[in-house]
């Protein structure tokens, strides 16, 4: 063991050479260390001078040209106060600080010139008059009555307040005052709501999230009319603090799922997270794994369909997707479309797209494996023109199948990058005139583009982006296994298949539910029902409330 | 916390699977040969004693509700008679496990493979088998239980599909070689539920041992009308010679099947479906041999283990030098060792526990009653 670690350090030491970068001006000049009393929790000084310095210091505000410091002297019945507010300029609103928060506080009207005591109760007894008068307290007087905000906090840590400012909301310091005014004025730009561009539906809902979390949340409210809608904010991320909503029905979901989804939220430490995509592959039971265990959805109607149905959702700030989760494989199959069509219509096409799923994964494989190994399975006639086809092709079917494949890669993955006009410009030219060519200078048989392009056609039916990424990657090991011991390798990929699948969970429910282990179908099978006979939620969920409806739901046919 | 409980449905389809690899190499051949006309009604016989034995078996596992056949042996005999046992179960899977990967892999080099060694195909199912394990007993189940109606569904395709070659004068004489060879001799044939063994171990497993009857009626019902459908779709289809070759039977018969003009050969598709059956199987006696080794090592981890087992099943598959070795050790060491371990030893064992736990509960009652009186 000590000899494979030594080898292994040895390698190690080879390999991990650290890299002296050539910059122009030299070390010495740049300190590359912030320093360390900005790296402790620091509490709010009493001294608004030593807040405004450590300000000045955590926030760079000498170079950073977008942090705002307004000096001013708070005005506060007849008192006068030193004063800054601090806030990014581009985050907020600036015509409410004007308004509402600088103009009240440096004032002089009558009110706030007034010296008087307030009084809170008078009694005159035998010409004596006693008066219950209330003790000035500059604090109370700001937040009660110079500060018309609805949204402000007192806030003594200055993590917890720099944290706030960095998402838009403004603070002011008063001198004398161990703690900060967090005021929420946020406003900035965003992307206005628009139709999902990813998950296109005929007759479902034209809205798709935005970046903006506070947005997306209120979509939510917007289409789930129900006060037991949970949207806890949960911060993640060391460097960059953000915020994601992890939202459920409080009397539909199970407790037990909630509190997983919060403690994985929880226990993550990274440094930064930018994306939803990120903080799925964080938060996924088995990151090793190709398959997708938690689904991820631009399209509003299906996220609240999903918190209705008893899953929990997380929405990560600045990104316009939602995290569903538990999932099973049929749900990466399912359509946003299926649930607004005649169940009849969706059971067609949810078959149609299992066909496709099957052909994605199986067909150039199992072409090999038939005609390399199992000739006899194809009629003679079909036979002959096959091998008609393949005279002139001097490639071994599995390197012809190969280049093909890697071909139809290449042409998606370059239609994806180029800009959008010249997209299916790639599309042409890479599939018909590359294809014609190709067949033309019998480089491969007509039979395989048609495999091919059949296999391709059905890998754009899978309605999951990551789920088609799988059926990729595992048509590749079909090919493989198939050109090597025909339908005996086809068998061996099919089992190993299976075995991932059935190993897999999403929090805790089998991948395969409800079909593996068998449990109840009642309104979760592949199939969907109509929509009258959906009266159970899917019994793999554990939902508080199992029973979503009545037996007779039209009760107007009863009458 | 037991993390390897199943289903009702995992459960049957891991008894299930033990009969239908069976099946598909010789069973049904072996049954054939030596009860002739009367095999179907051999098989309705030997499938009715089994349903009785097996009533039995789970009347006297009453006591020991949740327990397998090697808690009931340390209960009888001490962890030595324990050991003793898991000892011939492992050997016995081992050997018969091994036995049945290589008459398949031999098929499968006859059939199609013929320029890939029988050795080779034998390591591949023996690897794959430990991949298998290495995902856990529960994804192997989950895995079985998900093939086993598709595999059922190959075996009615094979019948229906024969429907109209079969000729029905084929039956008679109903009785056979005569009523001595098929119900007296003929109870020998029982060991084609050499698959029991599993439900010997298999209660431990179950998410509800109450359900363990349910389990081994089902699974002696649905592996009888399968042993029952192939061997009549072979009487009715094959003069007694051809069945009585003695290899690829059930092979032999899906190559006749054809589907209109356009499916004339579609036997390839039924290697498919029986390679992937031949797969879960060993994963499956794999699993139980780790169970038994586990229970007998007191370990928590089986990683180590499986590479053994997969040595021993692959020295297994060695030993034989010819054919007709493999189906001997098929046929007679398999129907000998299957009696002597599922109907005679594991009986004599759980028997022994029995009226051991009833004087046992006797004692108890006498020491009750004299706590009373006095």
């Amino acid at each position: 063991m000590k000899v494979l670690q030594n080898l292994k350090n040895f390698f190690n030491s080879i390999l991990n050479v650290e890299e002296d970068y050539d910059f122009t001006m030299s070390d010495e000049t740049a300190s590359n260390t912030q320093p360390e009393d900005l790296l402790k929790k620091q509490n709010i000084y009493p001294s608004i001078d030593v807040n405004l310095d450590y300000i000045h210091s955590r926030y760079n505000s000498l170079i950073n040209s977008d942090i705002k410091i307004r000096n001013f002297l708070l005005n506060a019945k007849g008192k006068e106060f030193k004063a800054f507010l601090i806030y990014i300029d581009g985050l907020v609103d600036s015509s409410s600080i004007n308004d509402f928060i600088l103009n009240p506080l440096m004032l002089k009207n009558y009110s706030n010139q007034n010296t008087n005591p307030q009084v809170i109760s008078e009694a005159i007894t035998n010409n004596i008059s006693v008066r219950k008068i209330k003790k000035f307290n500059v604090v109370d007087y700001i937040y009660e009555c110079l500060l018309p905000q609805n949204s402000i906090k007192k806030v003594s840590s200055f993590d917890e307040l720099v944290k706030d400012i960095n998402s838009g909301n403004c603070a002011l310091f008063v001198d004398t005052i161990e703690f900060a005014f967090d005021i929420d004025i946020k406003n900035f730009n965003q992307r206005s709501i628009s139709e999902p561009k990813n998950e296109p539906s005929v007759r479902g809902s034209g809205e798709a999230f935005v970046e903006n979390l506070r947005t997306n949340t209120s979509m939510i409210r917007r289409s789930i009319n129900n006060e037991n809608l949970i949207v806890e904010n949960i911060v993640i991320g060391k460097s960059n603090q953000n915020n994601c909503a992890v939202c459920y029905i409080k009397n539909i979901a199970n407790s037990s799922l909630v509190a997983e989804a919060k403690y994985r939220l929880n226990n993550i430490d990274v440094d930064y997270i930018l994306s939803c995509s990120e903080l799925e592959q964080l938060l996924k039971d088995d990151p090793e794994t190709t398959l997708p265990e938690i689904m991820s959805t631009e399209r509003v109607d299906k996220t609240c369909a999903a918190l209705l149905q008893g899953r929990v959702i997380i929405i990560y700030n600045g990104s316009p997707y939602a995290l569903i989760l538990p999932v099973t494989l049929f749900d990466f199959i399912s359509s946003p479309e299926d649930v607004n069509l005649n169940y009849r219509f969706s059971n067609l096409l949810k078959f149609l797209r299992g066909l496709a799923f099957f052909i994605t994964l199986l067909l150039p494989g199992l072409y090999l494996a038939i005609t390399i190994y199992h000739r006899e399975l194809i009629p003679t006639e079909l036979l002959y023109s096959i091998v008609a086809t393949r005279v002139s092709v001097p490639f071994p079917i599995i390197l012809e199948i190969l280049m093909m494949e890697l071909s139809f890669e290449l042409i998606r993955e370059a239609g994806l990058r180029v800009p959008s006009p010249l997209g299916s410009t790639v599309g042409i030219v890479g599939a018909l005139v590359l294809g014609e060519a190709a067949v033309s200078a019998s480089i491969v048989s007509p039979i395989l583009i048609i495999i091919i392009a059949v296999t391709a056609i059905s890998s754009f039916a899978i309605p999951d982006f990551s789920l088609s990424f799988h059926l990729r990657i595992a048509r590749f090991a079909y090919i493989m296994l198939g050109s090597l011991c025909g339908f005996l390798g086809i068998g061996i990929g099919i089992f190993v298949h299976m075995l991932t699948l059935n190993s897999l969970k999403s929090f805790g429910v089998p991948y395969l539910s409800p079909y593996s282990p068998l449990s109840s179908i009642k309104n979760h099978s592949y199939f969907l029902k109509p929509v009258w006979k959906r009266e159970y939620r899917a019994s793999f969920l554990k939902s508080k409330k199992p029973i979503a409806q009545d037996k007779i739901s039209m009760k107007w046919r009863e009458k | 916390m037991n993390t390897d409980k199943i289903g009702i449905s995992e459960a049957i389809s891991l008894v299930i699977i033990i009969m239908i690899s069976h099946i598909i190499l010789s069973l049904p051949n072996e049954i054939l040969t030596s009860n002739l006309s009367a095999a179907p009604l051999n098989v309705i016989y030997i499938t009715a004693i089994a349903l009785v034995f097996y009533i039995i078996i789970s009347k006297l596992f009453k006591p020991f509700h949740n327990q397998d056949i090697l808690d009931v042996s340390e209960y009888v005999g001490g962890s030595i008679l324990r050991k003793i046992i898991s000892f011939i179960y492992i050997v016995h899977l081992i050997f018969i496990s091994g036995i049945l990967i290589l008459s398949f892999a031999d098929t499968l080099k006859t059939v199609y493979l013929n320029d890939m060694p029988t050795e080779l195909i034998c390591l591949v199912f023996i690897l794959i088998a430990v991949l298998a394990n290495q995902f856990g007993f529960k994804s192997v189940s989950r895995t079985n239980a998900i093939l086993m109606p598709f595999i059922l569904i190959t075996v009615l395709i094979i019948f229906l599909s024969l429907f109209t070659d079969f000729v029905p004068q084929r039956v008679f004489p109903v009785l056979g070689k005569g009523i001595n060879e098929t119900f007296i001799s003929g109870i020998s044939n029982i060991f084609a539920f050499g698959e029991l063994i599993i439900l010997y171990l298999i209660r431990p497993n179950l998410k509800d041992t109450k359900q363990a009857n349910k389990v081994g009626i089902i699974s002696i019902l649905l592996s009888g009308s399968f042993l029952f459908i192939t061997v009549t779709a072979l009487l009715l289809s094959f003069p007694f010679i051809t069945g009585g070759e003695g290899v690829l039977s059930i092979y032999m018969i899906t190559r006749t099947i054809q589907f209109g003009k356009f499916f004339q050969r579609v036997d390839a598709l039924f290697i498919l479906i029986w390679a992937l059956t031949f797969f879960s199987y060993l994963s499956v006696i794999m699993s139980y041999i780790l169970k038994i080794t586990k229970k007998n090592t007191n370990t928590s981890k089986s990683s180590p283990m499986i590479y053994l087992v997969a040595l021993g099943i692959f020295i297994v598959t060695l030993i034989p030098q010819n054919i007709a070795q493999i189906r001997f050790a098929e046929n007679v060491i398999y129907k000998y060792s299957s009696l002597f371990i599922v109907f005679i030893l594991s009986f004599t064992i759980l028997l022994l526990g029995y009226l051991k736990k009833k004087k046992q509960k006797g004692i108890v009652e006498i020491k009750q009653e004299v706590n009373n009186e006095s």
